[in-house]
Formats: C-alpha cells, sequence, structure tokens
C-alpha cells in the first residue's frame, strides 16, 4: 500500500527533518503513529498525501509517487488535518458538492455517522464549533472509503462521549483492503484501537511493531516499589507506586496488556534498545 | 487525460462555494454600470463609452487574480489539492471559470444595468424606444467580444499570477507588469537610439524620435512582423495555461 524508502526531507536547508526513513504499510491496519511534539508526524502525512515532496527518496502509493498526486492516487486517499477548515457553505451542500470525487463514498454510512454523533448539517461549516466540524469532517473521511485515511490528532478537540463514539466508528473503519493512520498525542484515546505502533523520534521510525510482537517482548506492570533490574527500560511514578516496563527474560513473564505512554517514553529514551530488542537497528 | 465529469464536478464546486460573493460583486457592478449608462445615456450614443469596456477588463482581473484563492492560505490548499482530479482538470475547470464564467457574468451584469438605465431614463422623460434599447444592449456587448483575444490573454495572465504569488496577486501582478513594462522600453528605446545615433548622441529627445526610429526599422519587415505577431498571439495563451498548470503541479502546501 505504502512504500517509504530513504526519505529525506526538511523544512530550508538547515532544519532536516528526516534523514534516510523507511516505512511500509499494508492493509487491513489501524497504525498509531506517536511522536512529541516537532517530531514529524504531520510532515510524515503530508508527505504521504502529496502535500509536501521529499527531498530525495521515494514515497510510493498504491505504487505511485505520492508527489504526483493522480487523480486515482487521490481518490484512494483522504487526509484529515488536526483542523479541517471548510467553505461557507453548509454541511449538507458540502457534501453535494464533494461526495461525487470519491466514487466509493457512501451516503448511509455518513447519515448514520452523522445521527450518531447528531451534527446539524444544515448549519454553515464555519459556524460549527471545532469540534462540530471536526466530527463532519471525520464522518466525511470515513463514509469516502477511501483505501487509505490518514488522521492527524483525530480525537483533538471531541467530548468525552463523542470521544466513544469515535473509538467505535474507528475499532470498525478498517478492512483488508483498507488502512489506517492516526497521529496523535493523545494515547489514553487510541488504546486498544491503534495496531501496529509506529514511534518517530528524531527524524527516525524508532519503533514500527504490532502490539502482539511488543507484548512479547516487553512487560509492562505496576509495582510498590520501582524495578532495579538492568533489564527496565522506563518507569514512572503513579499514585498506586510505580508504573514501569522491562525487557522479558523469558516468554513466560506476564505483565498487564501495552501501556502505550510508557510504551512511548520507552522507545523515546531507549532507541538504540528498543532496536535491537526487535531485532535491527533504529529505521 | 480530462474527465468531462470530473470537470463538471468541479465546476460545480466553484460556482456554489463562491456564490455568495459572486452575488454581492454582482450587486456592486450593476450599480456602478447602472450610474455609467444612466449619467452618460449610453441609448443616444452609437458606441459605447470605454469605461465598460475598462470595466469588462478590470473585474475580470480581479476576479482572476483571486481564481486560485484557495492557495492562498496552506489550509484551504491542502483541501483543494486532495480534490481527487488531475492537475489538468483543475486548471480547465478554472480557466472556463475565468475566461467565460466571469465574462457572461458581467455581460449579464451590464443587461440588467443597461435595463435599469432604459426604465430610469424612460421614467424621467426620456423618450428611449425599446428598439434602441437592444441595439444599444447588442452594440456594447459586440464591442466587448471584439477585445475577446485581449481580455482572454490577460486573464489567462493573472490567473498565473492567482498560482504564481498566492496572496496579494493583483497587487504583485500590476507591480511586475509595470516594472517589466519599464525596463523593457527604456531597454528597446536605448538600443533603438543607441543604433541610429551612437552611444555618444543619447542626449536626444527620446520620445519624438524614438518611434519615428522603431518604425523605420520594422517597415521593411512587415509581413515577417505580421507572421511572429500571429504566432505569438497563437502560442501565447497555451503557453501562460500550461504554466499555471505546471506551477499548480509543483504546488506544496
Amino acid at each position: 500500500m505504502l512504500t517509504i524508502k530513504n526519505l529525506r526531507f526538511g523544512y530550508g536547508t538547515k532544519r532536516k527533518l528526516f534523514d534516510g526513513l523507511n516505512l511500509q504499510l499494508t492493509a487491513g491496519n489501524i497504525y498509531g503513529l506517536l511522536g512529541k511534539n516537532g517530531a514529524g508526524k504531520t510532515t510524515l502525512l503530508k508527505i504521504i498525501s502529496g502535500m509536501l515532496f521529499p527531498k530525495s527518496g521515494d514515497c510510493k502509493l498504491f505504487g505511485q509517487r505520492a508527489e504526483e498526486r493522480t487523480a486515482k492516487m487521490l481518490e484512494e486517499i483522504y487526509f484529515l488535518p488536526e483542523e479541517p477548515v471548510g467553505p461557507v457553505i453548509s454541511g449538507s451542500e458540502y457534501v453535494k458538492i464533494y461526495a461525487p470525487f470519491y466514487p466509493r463514498f457512501s451516503p448511509t454510512k455518513f447519515s448514520e455517522i452523522i445521527a450518531e454523533w447528531k451534527i446539524n448539517i444544515a448549519q454553515s461549516l464555519v459556524t460549527l464549533s471545532q469540534g462540530e466540524r471536526k466530527k463532519f469532517f471525520i464522518a466525511f473521511a470515513l463514509s469516502t472509503n477511501c483505501r487509505l485515511i490518514l488522521m492527524d490528532e483525530p480525537s483533538n478537540g471531541l467530548d468525552i462521549p463523542s470521544k466513544t463514539v469515535f473509538r467505535k466508528l474507528i475499532a470498525g473503519a478498517v478492512d483488508e483492503s483498507s488502512a489506517l493512520v492516526i497521529s496523535s498525542h493523545q494515547v489514553r484515546d487510541l488504546d486498544g484501537l491503534i495496531d501496529p505502533i509506529i514511534i518517530i523520534d528524531s527524524g527516525k521510525i524508532v519503533l514500527n511493531e504490532s502490539i502482539a510482537s511488543i507484548e512479547d517482548k516487553i512487560m509492562f506492570s505496576l509495582g510498590a516499589i520501582k524495578p532495579t533490574t538492568e533489564q527496565l527500560l522506563y518507569s514512572m511514578q503513579v499514585p498506586a507506586g510505580w508504573s514501569y516496563a522491562v525487557i522479558k527474560t523469558n516468554s513466560n513473564e506476564y505483565g498487564s496488556k501495552a501501556d502505550l505512554e510508557l510504551l512511548f517514553n520507552a522507545t523515546v529514551e531507549n532507541p538504540e534498545q528498543i532496536g535491537q530488542l526487535f531485532g535491527r537497528g533504529v529505521k | 487525460m480530462l474527465r468531462t465529469k470530473i470537470v463538471a464536478n468541479l465546476l460545480n464546486r466553484e460556482l456554489r462555494e463562491n456564490k455568495k460573493s459572486l452575488v454581492w460583486f454582482g450587486i456592486a457592478l450593476v450599480v456602478v454600470l447602472f450610474v455609467i449608462t444612466a449619467a452618460g445615456n449610453v441609448f443616444a450614443k452609437a458606441e459605447a463609452p470605454g469605461i465598460i469596456q475598462f470595466l469588462f477588463f478590470v473585474s475580470g482581473l480581479f476576479l482572476a487574480t483571486n481564481s486560485y484563492q484557495e492557495l492562498k492560505q496552506a489550509k484551504t490548499a491542502q483541501q483543494y489539492l486532495l480534490i481527487p482530479a488531475t492537475t489538468a482538470e483543475k486548471v480547465v475547470a478554472k480557466t472556463i471559470i475565468y475566461t467565460l464564467v466571469n465574462a457572461i457574468f458581467y455581460i449579464v451584469c451590464l443587461k440588467i444595468a443597461l435595463l435599469a438605465a432604459f426604465l430610469a431614463l424612460n421614467s424621467g422623460g426620456a423618450q428611449i424606444g425599446f428598439g434602441q434599447f437592444i441595439a444599444t444592449a447588442y452594440a456594447i456587448s459586440l464591442n466587448l467580444l471584439a477585445d475577446w483575444y485581449a481580455y482572454v490573454l490577460l486573464m489567462a495572465v493573472a490567473a498565473f499570477a492567482s498560482v504564481y504569488f498566492r496572496r496579494l496577486a493583483l497587487l504583485k501582478l500590476v507591480v511586475s507588469g509595470g516594472v517589466i513594462t519599464l525596463v523593457i522600453s527604456i531597454v528597446l528605446l536605448t538600443e533603438v537610439v543607441a543604433l541610429y545615433h551612437g552611444w555618444s548622441n543619447m542626449n536626444i529627445n527620446l520620445s519624438a524620435q524614438g518611434g519615428a526610429l522603431l518604425k523605420s526599422i520594422t517597415g521593411g519587415f512587415d509581413v515577417v512582423g505580421e507572421i511572429v505577431s500571429v504566432a505569438i498571439k497563437a502560442v501565447a495563451i497555451p503557453f501562460l495555461w500550461a504554466l499555471t498548470w505546471l506551477r499548480l503541479r509543483e504546488t506544496e502546501a
């Protein structure tokens, strides 16, 4: 579906962001793209969607170079920005105008999502609140049935009931021919939803593994005292004691399910160790 | 490859999204044209006042320099560039808007203004027959169509400026156009004067003799000049469209 090889990109000549980045995405997954502020998550999504051009290297989407922005490619990709803006028209008019560009757009799916979120699509898009507008565009994005949907911080600005609906929608959004990439800081919103996890740091992919593979090698646990083992990757104090991630010494060790926050911190603190743990250097 | 259905969808998008601003612009245009036509009583003259043609170009220029207004902001540019259509289809849809639709829009506004002026003048005591009104409206429209090539060429330049500059395209186009014209004029006159009088006589009256000198040089090449002129005319507009396409294709957001 997507192959990025040896990608180099930077803003201007001095600020290098990616230097030899490699990534491969396959259908049937909901990828979680995690990274610190300024790590390049949004930039990577823009490069994938053909909005920004790599300085060198390849970014091929469905076998075509992303920067060519061919109609065929654009029919198969939807990029939802962090703060989507709409023209000065109503939601229903927006659908009438833009839905015909997407061959597999499902009006039924769109109506169902809109009904669930109770969005007034007769209202002008510019007068909707930020959260409402975001929900409208999430509904539109999912209804396009594009094979690759990129979402930049989709849960930002959503209230708690809307996040519950969002999780439900995302859980059923992908089939064997499509994939979703969600870039977010709100790891708690995506817990149990995203798999595999991609962590980007200092212009490199430092982790790109499935949850099963991560849980196979790293134990996440909670204890009263801070562990002192050499296998400790990361620990943080929580009200109940210490939450920590340690490298498993044998496969019989049993911990809790993968804690994304611990995993993220452990990965950005020990990228080399994580790279070796998963049988390769940092990509 | 151009898909007519997609171009039609793009046109539909352009018209629906811009309908409010177009209506307001149209109302302003009708008011201005009404004042011009009523005050000047165009029905009494055989030809349209030059200001109607001037306004035709100025309003077209204003709309065409805003034709790629989505590119002014990164967020709207992303939305536009991600519409599933080829760059050629996007350029064709925009071109139809800024050459045909905008011109028709102006003519419709002009007809409304003429009708209003006709009614106003007649109710004020003027004796203007309906036949005279029709003849005037027809003659003015023909006058506008006589400048069609220049109109399309100017709109193509303006649309390219809209893609190239993205923001404040009209202002930047006027400034750069002025600077280029000035530089070319100075270079041409200097060359001509230097060629015929030598560099030592550069203090001659340029405005008086420059034109005559230029005519004496090109006088023998009328046919060649005509061929070159036609050739330039034939390629100028497609060349600008191609430049617009190239620039849009290379646009990042």
